[in-house]
């Protein structure tokens, strides 16, 4: 209370800028006149007894700073003074300012944008209320395929009912075939995304809805009247925001919904990306067979439980649901038990981040690099410039400074750099960022919800404190212990081995550092070249266009009837000009499809139980194969008549025949099938592997399905209502040509919307924009270190030929030649680059191999990366010294003798 | 450990400037001074100039109050007087300095059979 009194009046007396000093003198004259009176009292002369009255009074000079200092606040009026004085300087300097804040600002300015990016998709928690309850449930078949997880509706009744710890639990569907819905009955159709929730899934993540309410029990019940919520951005689009949307009706695919509710405007689902309507997923627990599987779970735990808890409760769980129910016709549960399922729960946010962690530390690792470049090269030109003002030094530290007072000058001082630095910084993070976002689109979760917020402040300055600290404390701890005295000369101090050497060291670790940075960079480099290299399976990606469209029932409700439409399509669009051929498909290669299903081959014996190898499932029409040029190797392509005429066809990809035949010509012939009841059907074809995961995944095994079937999966009729069409044409991906292809479904069926308008390249694009992002980020961060360190060199080589001058100018007078005075630059250059590099290497030996999972075809030691890397920094690196080198050259002797 | 030291002492004697006040009523600084001194021996003989900031800091504290007024001199001179303020912090502090008086010259009496 006291403090705080004290100091409010000192805060009055700083912003009055009162002193009194007037006060203090009048009334140290009164005592020293009282003083004095008394010792003339006692009988001293009146001169000796002012002198003692001025003794006993004690030091004035002091006792005024005492009182001065009572008055003020002292730490923010020398800050003040250090504030104003180093401005001062700085604008004395002002190329020397300008280069440190733009350096800086490029150190700060990247590490700020990639961590924002890093902050906003991996450290900050989902934006649900406790977060950390949240779960993704999931059970894998250990036995078949361990990296496969989902949940089934068996798993979700049993769960739902005898978890002891889940407050509640919900499972969505969101595979590609059930997530786009037609909506119809507005203006034209649109095809939009919907996901398909049980009650749960809403409830679990917390968020209550902006309007209506959220699904309850009763909505999800089997034969329930069908209800829909609306996303906020799909009422806003479709409504106009008119909040009489709830309670209206909405055609989706044919079924009249009733709106019951709109999310708010921050709601997310997880990540998905374009949700317009959220639909109840009604399950029928009579109707519910064992073997299910193309569902996602998420829980929320009871307050307390842990993930582990809660995988030991699915664990327990799991044999009763093997119990609960019948198993789908064609499996034993026997078969189930041999699959081995397990529980696979993971923390909500992880399974939303997914791996994108190892690649943003990596990222964020690299820009910190780029930043210690940086503030390298800001101490070594504040080194340079103290030792300039060595001579002011010395005189404040005559005058009485004492050292921590000049070391919190100075500090200041690299303070003023780095706030201005991060301000610029801050302005380059945003536009960064920017681009950032650009740059990754969707390969990176959340990545929506990025921005300069507090956290990145925060961050921003947290760097730029600590950079500044960093940088300023070199000099500091070279220079505020200057004695008091006549400074040397000039030329001598430069010399001085001990501070050359805090110069040297700093570029030395420029050049290491840079070093690393452009190895990660070559390592990225080689990984995209083999990803480019790598044979996808199908021909130019770039001259295909692809589109989805969905027939839903309530259009042709005859199942047979749907191929008809389909090749109706096919050929209306094979007879736009310029296209060459077209073709659809349930799926195209890497558009994230994942339709897996065990095949079994008639000539071979599985033990009883035993489920054989899961295979990739694609349904395809005639001229598929065809249109993305994937290479027919044996046997024949499908015909319509094989559709029609519902013959038990199919065709394999190449490594499937090798696995189980040998070649793919011993395929032929051999019959395979998917459940036990149903008809064998024999191979007709095997065609070229593709690439359906990525580039840098092996292919996966392929079966091919006409698009009409008959008593497959335990189904009589089998139709593709999705479908992904395919044209190859040299004009796809322009929108005349999408227009032309929309006018050609039209004329078929005017009601079918179309999506998922995408050039093959997108797709291929997208599976290696992960690699991209990093070689882009790896580069640009690589490019910086070696402009930062290439300047960092020339400068310090500059600096020590400028303080060598008159050794130069003595050795050219006893006759050295320009050539000898270039190798004796270019030497000195030459022994800072390759202790450099000895580092350098050494760190990125142990560094790279956190890049390793992000590298493919090249290994993370790879010799000849590191070795080019190495030639072609020294090459940047002595040419940086050839700069100053040529300045040395053409020392004048008599010039450099005569100087001082 | 220097600055410890002063600050030690600036306490004290901002006790006793309170102290003299009390019982002497208003006082110029040279009257403090002179009473401090003649009562604590040589405290203030090396440096009568450090009773300056003391008085200062108090009367930022509110608990002296100042004004100009003439001296035994007739000459202008600052008159430091006790505030309420001042009064009830220095029974505050008089007591709180008893009892750790007390308390330590306990401590200097005991003798090393009364630990064991």
């Amino acid at each position: 209370m006291r403090a705080l009194r004290r100091f409010l009046t000192r805060l009055r007396n700083l912003a009055a800028r009162r002193c009194d000093d007037e006060r203090l003198k009048e009334e140290m004259e009164e005592h020293l006149a009282l003083q004095t009176a008394e010792n003339i009292r006692a009988g001293l002369p009146p001169a000796e007894a002012r002198r003692q009255a001025l003794l006993k009074f004690g030091a004035v000079e002091a006792i005024r700073e005492d009182y001065r200092a009572e008055q003020r606040i002292l730490f923010v009026e020398t800050l003040v003074q250090d504030l104003r004085y180093g401005l001062r300087t700085l604008r004395k300097a002002p190329g020397f300012a300008a280069v440190a804040v733009l350096t800086l600002a490029l150190g700060v300015g990247a590490t700020t944008a990639v961590f924002s990016v890093l902050d906003g998709v991996v450290l900050r928690p989902l934006p649900y209320p406790h977060p950390e309850q949240l779960v993704s449930v999931g059970v894998s078949p250990a036995a078949l395929d361990p990296s496969l997880r989902g949940m089934a509706p068996e798993d979700y009744f049993v769960f739902r009912d005898q978890s002891r710890t889940f407050q509640d639990i919900g499972i969505y569907a969101e595979t590609d075939t059930d997530r786009d819905v037609n909506v119809t009955g507005f203006t034209e159709p649109e095809r939009v995304h919907a996901l398909n929730v049980t009650h749960g899934v809403l409830s679990v993540l917390g968020i209550p809805p902006l309007l209506g309410r959220i699904f309850s029990p009763s909505d999800d019940s089997p034969g329930a009247p069908p209800t829909a919520i609306l996303t906020y951005a799909y009422w806003q689009r479709k409504f106009s925001a008119n909040p009489a949307a709830v309670g209206k009706t909405i055609i989706v695919d044919g079924v009249g919904r009733q709106v019951i509710g709109v999310t708010p405007r921050s709601f997310r689902f997880l990540d998905m990306q374009d949700l317009a309507v959220i639909l109840p997923l009604q399950l029928d627990r009579n109707k519910t067979f064992l073997g299910g599987f193309s569902y996602f779970g998420i829980a929320r735990l009871t307050p307390g439980s842990t993930l582990a808890q809660a995988s030991a409760d699915v664990a327990r769980m799991l044999p009763i649901t093997l119990n609960a129910f019948p198993p789908s016709p064609g499996l034993s549960v026997e078969s189930l038990r041999k699959a081995r399922f397990t529980p696979s729960l993971l923390p909500l946010k992880q399974d939303i981040v997914g791996n994108v962690g190892t690649l943003l530390w990596v990222l964020m690792g690299s820009m910190g690099i780029v930043l210690l470049i940086a503030c390298a090269n800001v101490a070594n030109l504040l080194l340079a410039r103290t030792e300039g003002r060595q001579r002011e030094l010395a005189l404040r530290a005559a005058l009485g400074a004492s050292r921590g007072r000049i070391a919190v000058q100075l500090l200041t001082e690299s303070a003023i750099l780095g706030l201005l630095g991060s301000i610029f910084g801050l302005v380059l993070a945003s536009a960064g960022l920017r681009f950032l976002v650009a740059l990754a689109p969707s390969s990176l979760p959340r990545i929506r919800d990025i921005g300069v917020n507090l956290p990145v402040l925060y961050f921003a300055l947290g760097m730029t404190l600590f950079s500044s600290f960093l940088f300023g404390l070199i000099p500091v701890l070279k220079h505020a212990g200057v004695r008091a005295g006549v400074p040397e000369s000039d030329r001598t101090l430069g010399l001085s081995r001990e501070r050359h050497r805090s110069r040297n060291l700093l570029v030395t670790l420029q050049v290491a550092l840079a070093l690393v940075l452009l190895i990660c960079s070559g390592l990225m480099i080689r990984t995209f070249r083999a990803l480019t290299q790598v044979d996808p399976g199908f021909l130019r990606p770039a001259g295909l266009q692809t589109f989805r469209i969905a027939i839903p029932e309530s259009d042709v409700p005859d199942d047979a009837g749907v191929p008809h439409v389909e090749q109706r399509i096919q050929d209306k669009l094979a007879n736009i000009p310029g296209v060459s051929s077209a073709g659809f498909s349930s799926a195209v290669p890497m558009d994230g499809d994942n339709r897996l299903d065990n095949v079994f081959a008639a000539d071979r014996a599985y033990a009883s139980g035993v489920l054989p190898p899961l295979r990739h499932l694609l349904f395809v029409s005639p001229g598929y194969f065809h249109t993305l040029g994937i290479p027919l190797i044996a046997g024949r392509d499908l015909t319509w008549a094989d559709t029609y005429n519902r013959v038990p066809v199919a065709l394999i990809s190449e490594n499937f025949a090798r696995e189980y035949w040998g070649t793919p010509a011993a395929a032929l012939g051999k019959r395979i099938r998917i459940a036990t009841n149903d008809d064998w059907r024999q191979i007709i074809g095997v065609v070229g592997n593709v690439r359906d995961d990525g580039m840098d995944k092996p292919a996966r095994t392929d079966v091919y399905w006409p698009a009409l079937l008959e008593k497959f999966r335990s189904q009589p009729l089998r139709v593709q209502r999705y479908a992904t069409f395919v044209v190859r044409s040299p004009l796809a991906g322009s929108s005349s040509f999408v227009k032309q292809i929309r006018q050609a479904v039209w004329s078929v069926d005017a009601n079918l919307p179309l999506a998922s308008v995408y050039t093959m390249n997108y797709f291929y694009t997208l599976s290696m924009a992960r690699t991209s992002l990093t070689l882009v980020m790896l580069g640009i961060a690589g490019a910086m270190a070696l402009l930062l360190g290439t300047v960092g060199l020339s400068g310090v080589i500059a600096y020590s030929v400028s303080l060598r001058t008159r050794e130069i100018g003595i050795r050219m007078a006893l006759g050295a030649q320009r050539r000898d005075v270039m190798r004796l630059v270019l030497g000195e250059g030459m022994f800072l680059i390759l202790v450099g590099l000895a580092i350098g290497l050494a760190g990125s030996l142990a560094l790279t191999r956190f890049l390793s999972s992000l590298l493919f075809g090249v290994s993370a030691t790879d010799p000849l990366t590191f070795a080019c890397v190495a030639v072609l920094l020294t090459l940047v690196a002595l040419a940086a010294c050839y700069i100053p080198a040529r300045r040395a050259m053409r020392v004048d002797p008599v010039a450099a003798l005569q100087h001082d | 450990m220097a600055k410890q030291k002063t600050d030690v002492r600036q306490g004290t004697l901002a006790l006793m400037v309170l102290k003299t006040l009390e019982v002497l009523g208003p006082l110029h600084g040279y009257g403090i001074a002179r009473r401090i001194e003649r009562i604590s021996g040589d405290l203030l003989a090396v440096n009568q100039g450090t009773l300056y900031p003391v008085l200062l800091r108090l009367e930022q504290e509110n608990a002296i109050a100042s004004d100009w007024g003439a001296s035994e001199n007739n000459r202008r001179a600052r008159f430091y007087r006790l505030t309420r303020e001042g009064r009830k912090r220095l029974r505050a502090e008089t007591e709180g300095w008893e009892q750790t008086a007390a308390i330590i010259g306990r401590f200097f009496e005991v003798k090393a059979e009364d630990f064991s």
